[in-house]
């Protein structure tokens, strides 16, 4: 798994594609630091994020759209299909791969807090709670992006998957305060809530660590990379 | 080496591999000839493990493809059709990628790296990225990448497809050198090609296997009829009509007529002289013979014989449909 991993993370920056992710993430980390922290003076960096994951959604199918299809396409997957690695072991070297790019401006939102610190207080634990789930967050958009785009040969196609996917996502989002003020939305919004992957975060947002937030995570993403591991190994041996 | 049993490939309807059963031994070269779309390729993915056979089984060195992928997939080193190589890498980094993927030991690792790369003479492009090579260090980097690790068997599909004429002649003394220490399949459609190559062949047609064998076996075991080619100064038909009259000749084929002098290949029985008659029965009816040499089995008439046997055991339907064509 780790010659992988170190393949697919080196390639991120063999073309603009990891330099862009990372520079546009840390671009609007700062702009959305300066508009809250900075001149609206709040010690927590949960509305940062919260501002943030909207922003950097449209942006991870940049990672995951061509993960499997550009193997398929030049051939290399049959390099990989008949090398002694597993299929669990190739789809998560990628997958790892595309979390460590993530993780970079992760970090960069991580040394923020202590940085605060010299400016007033800051409640280290919210703040660091916020960073986590976001980056859970990161690594559950990442897995169901991954295995939209295994669906398929086409990149073109994938991308497209992927952003029906994020759009999806966003728009249930916004919909949903909508959805919860029409007769019997309770209900409803009660089962959408379900998909509703921005939604989880909002009691970070208030302070409150929500620990159901970080299992729906945790589950979203492993169900996902089961997923892509079964979709990459059932085309393989179609 | 290789042991395949009663193996099946279908997609949906299609039949691409029809029970196909073979073992080839260790050492060598052996060749894996068909046409397009005879099944090769799919055999050699569903023997490298890139593919699940619809039924059968293939045994890499006595282990299970399919039970144990991983311990058979370490005896193995395939190059695909299309060489299967990362554009935006460097040879040298390419090749400790894959080095590192067959798990060889960090101490070996350079080394193995180094000497597959002396031996398919790619050091001179080492660190360029492979994108900006040529086909034919793109072969050859395909081909370095299958010897990675040591296997003991090396499966070649199509490798000199696309090549320029001395590129061919390059990959081709390479496949003898390896034929040398490992065991070596190379598939193929080109025949002379495979004769150069293999020491023995074995011939798919529609996913089935029609012979396997040594070339030379196959000759004999083909050679009920012997051939004659000849050059005669004459007209076509009056040439034809003397030679009907040559006692022992089985076959007569014009395979080239120019400026009034006709090309044959005459068959006939093995263990008949038939020169004589034909020069006598020319000579009466006053066609000089210009040239005349004994010619032996090609592989390519082996091929063609085979092939058309297989043609004729097939249904009645597709044979009439053929002949439908052919009026046209």
């Amino acid at each position: 798994m780790s010659v992988i991993f170190k393949r697919e993370f080196k390639s991120y920056f063999q073309n603009v594609t990891g330099f862009v992710f990372i520079a546009v993430l840390i671009l609007f980390s700062g702009a959305f630091i300066t508009l809250y922290n900075f001149k609206s003076l709040y010690s927590s960096i949960s509305y940062t994020i919260d501002a943030l994951m909207i922003c950097c959604a449209p942006l991870i199918p940049m990672l995951t759209m061509n993960v499997i299809a550009k193997d398929r396409r030049s051939g290399a997957c049959q390099l990989l299909y008949s090398l002694p690695l597993r299929s669990s072991s190739i789809v998560l070297g990628k997958y790892f791969a595309m979390l460590a790019i993530f993780a970079i401006p992760t970090a960069f939102l991580a040394i923020m807090p202590l940085i605060f610190n010299f400016m007033g207080d800051v409640n280290y634990l919210v703040s660091y709670s916020s960073i986590l789930c976001f980056f859970l967050f990161g690594a559950a958009l990442i897995a169901i992006c991954m295995f939209m785009s295994s669906l398929s040969d086409n990149i073109i196609l994938c991308a497209v998957f992927n952003y029906i996917t994020v759009i999806f996502f966003i728009a249930l989002y916004m919909a949903m305060p909508l959805i919860s003020s029409l007769p019997a939305g309770e209900t409803v919004s009660k089962i959408l809530s379900v998909f509703s992957i921005f939604g989880k975060f909002e009691p970070f947002v208030y302070g409150i660590f929500d620990i159901r937030a970080i299992i729906y995570y945790l589950s979203v993403g492993a169900l996902f990379v089961f997923l892509s591991v079964r979709s990459f190994e059932r085309r393989r041996l179609a | 080496m290789i042991k395949v049993q009663n193996l099946v490939k279908k997609y949906g309807d299609k039949v691409a591999v029809d029970n196909l059963s073979f073992t080839i031994s260790k050492g060598g070269v052996h060749g894996f000839l068909g046409p397009n779309g005879a099944g090769k390729s799919t055999t050699m993915n569903i023997i490298t493990g890139c593919l699940r056979a619809s039924a059968g089984s293939v045994l890499i060195d006595g282990v299970d493809i399919s039970e144990n992928p991983l311990e058979a997939k370490k005896k193995i080193g395939y190059l695909p059709e299309i060489p299967p190589l990362y554009d935006n890498m460097t040879t040298h980094e390419y090749l400790v990628f894959v080095a590192q993927a067959k798990n060889v030991p960090y101490d070996k690792l350079y080394r193995n790296v180094n000497s597959v790369m002396e031996l398919t003479d790619i050091e001179n492009v080492s660190g360029r990225l492979i994108k900006n090579l040529s086909k034919g260090y793109k072969q050859r980097i395909g081909i370095a990448q299958t010897m990675l690790g040591n296997p003991d068997i090396i499966l070649l599909d199509e490798p000199t497809v696309g090549l320029d004429p001395k590129q061919i002649i390059e990959i081709r003394k390479l496949i003898k050198k390896l034929g040398r220490v490992k065991t070596v399949v190379v598939s193929s459609h080109i025949l002379s090609e495979i004769e150069e190559l293999c020491d023995d062949v074995l011939i798919i047609s529609h996913g089935k296997m029609i012979a396997h064998d040594s070339i030379e076996n196959l000759e004999q075991k083909l050679g009920k009829t012997q051939a004659l080619s000849i050059s005669v100064r004459g007209q076509k038909e009056s040439v034809f009509r003397t030679l009907e009259q040559v006692r022992g000749l089985t076959d007569c084929t014009v395979t080239g007529s120019k400026d009034g002098v006709v090309s044959l290949k005459l068959e006939h029985k093995s263990g008949v002289d038939i020169r004589d008659a034909v020069f006598s029965a020319l000579a009466d009816a006053g066609c000089p013979i210009l040239s005349m040499e004994n010619s032996s089995l090609t592989l390519e008439d082996i091929y063609l014989k085979l092939t058309d046997t297989e043609e004729t055991t097939e249904s009645p339907t597709n044979k009439k449909k053929r002949k439908g064509g052919k009026k046209k």
